[in-house]
């Protein structure tokens, strides 16, 4: 069971891993990003940010999806990370069930997309259309949809973020 | 409750307790000493922190730099005398192991803290610590 996929467009990094992987109680950390398999320099950064004890795989989607559905990885408590909204919706579609929320907490500041046709939903948010599409249909798919940088911090809906820009 | 004091040359306290800020959230339970930044002597501040240390409390000293002014007035303090610990040297990952610590400070906890943290003090890159690649190997571990 995924615990939380948590949206960073930085992945692993700082004491992400460690506060929340403590705060969730999760075991292992699946990223799941097409071009990190195949980038050795990113699979070795990704490792370094992986605390003491904690177990790593860097997967396609597509493998990341594998994982998660497999019946080991259903018993398994899992914090996943994407790097967009879009990658993240294409995991929970792939997933039915088997992942419990999304914390949208870091996007769109490296995207390298146009910073005029971006929308702020909060002060770490960031949109482009395609994400910002990707976020309007993931707030239908009925699990919890939230902004949470750290453990500390309220959970803000995405939802309640959406309706305040009224985009 | 924890409490935590960094007592430095300069800024640098107030600098950790930025970071500390800014990756947890914690940092309500750090109290900072930020020694010659004026004429202020800062004895008394120190001698507050160890004061204010109860019987029921978690306490953890950091100083800067071993052998420095700073490390010497806290030593001739004798914090330990009330169970408190004293890390110099330490580093940002040392007072993060402390402040997100879900275990007793025990002084082998503590111990376990600093050899971590030690570890992390290094010249990069260290060597190629790519990991295994993604195959059915690296699968069957992940859910060992």
């Amino acid at each position: 069971m995924v615990i939380q996929v948590r949206v960073d467009d930085r992945l692993i990094h700082g004491q992400v891993a460690l506060v929340w992987t403590k705060e969730l109680r999760t075991s292992g950390i699946i990223v799941a990003n097409d071009g990190a398999p195949g980038n050795d320099v990113l699979r070795m950064t990704l490792q370094m940010a992986t605390p003491t004890g904690q177990k790593l795989l860097v997967k396609t989607i597509a493998d990341s999806a594998r994982i998660i559905n497999d019946e080991r990885g259903r018993e398994k408590r899992i914090f996943a990370l994407t790097n967009s909204v879009r990658d993240v919706l294409r995991l929970v579609k792939a997933c039915p069930g088997n992942i419990h929320s999304v914390n949208i907490a870091n996007a769109g500041r490296f995207d390298n997309s146009d910073p005029a046709g971006k929308v702020r939903l909060c002060s770490t948010i960031l949109v482009n259309p395609d994400e910002l599409a990707a976020a309007k249909e993931l707030v239908t798919l009925g699990l919890p949809v939230f902004n949470q940088v750290i453990p500390e911090n309220r959970q803000v809906p995405i939802q309640e973020l959406l309706d305040a820009v009224k985009v | 409750m924890r409490k935590v004091l960094i007592a430095t040359h300069g800024y640098l306290a107030d600098g950790i307790k930025s970071s500390v800020s800014i990756l947890t959230g914690k940092e309500s339970c750090v109290t900072c000493i930020n020694a010659y930044v004026d004429e202020r002597d800062y004895s008394g501040d120190l001698a507050a922190f160890i004061e204010g240390v109860g019987p029921e409390d978690e306490a953890v000293i950091f100083t800067d730099i071993y052998g420095g002014s700073v490390n010497q007035k806290v030593v001739s303090l004798k914090p330990e005398e009330k169970g408190i610990f004293v890390i110099t040297g330490f580093n940002l990952s040392a007072v993060l192991g402390v402040v997100l610590s879900t275990e007793a400070l025990t002084p082998a906890a503590v111990e376990e803290i600093v050899t971590a943290s030690a570890r992390q003090l290094m010249q990069m890159p260290k060597k190629k610590r790519v990991p295994p690649p993604p195959d059915e190997q690296a699968e069957e571990a992940f859910f060992a």
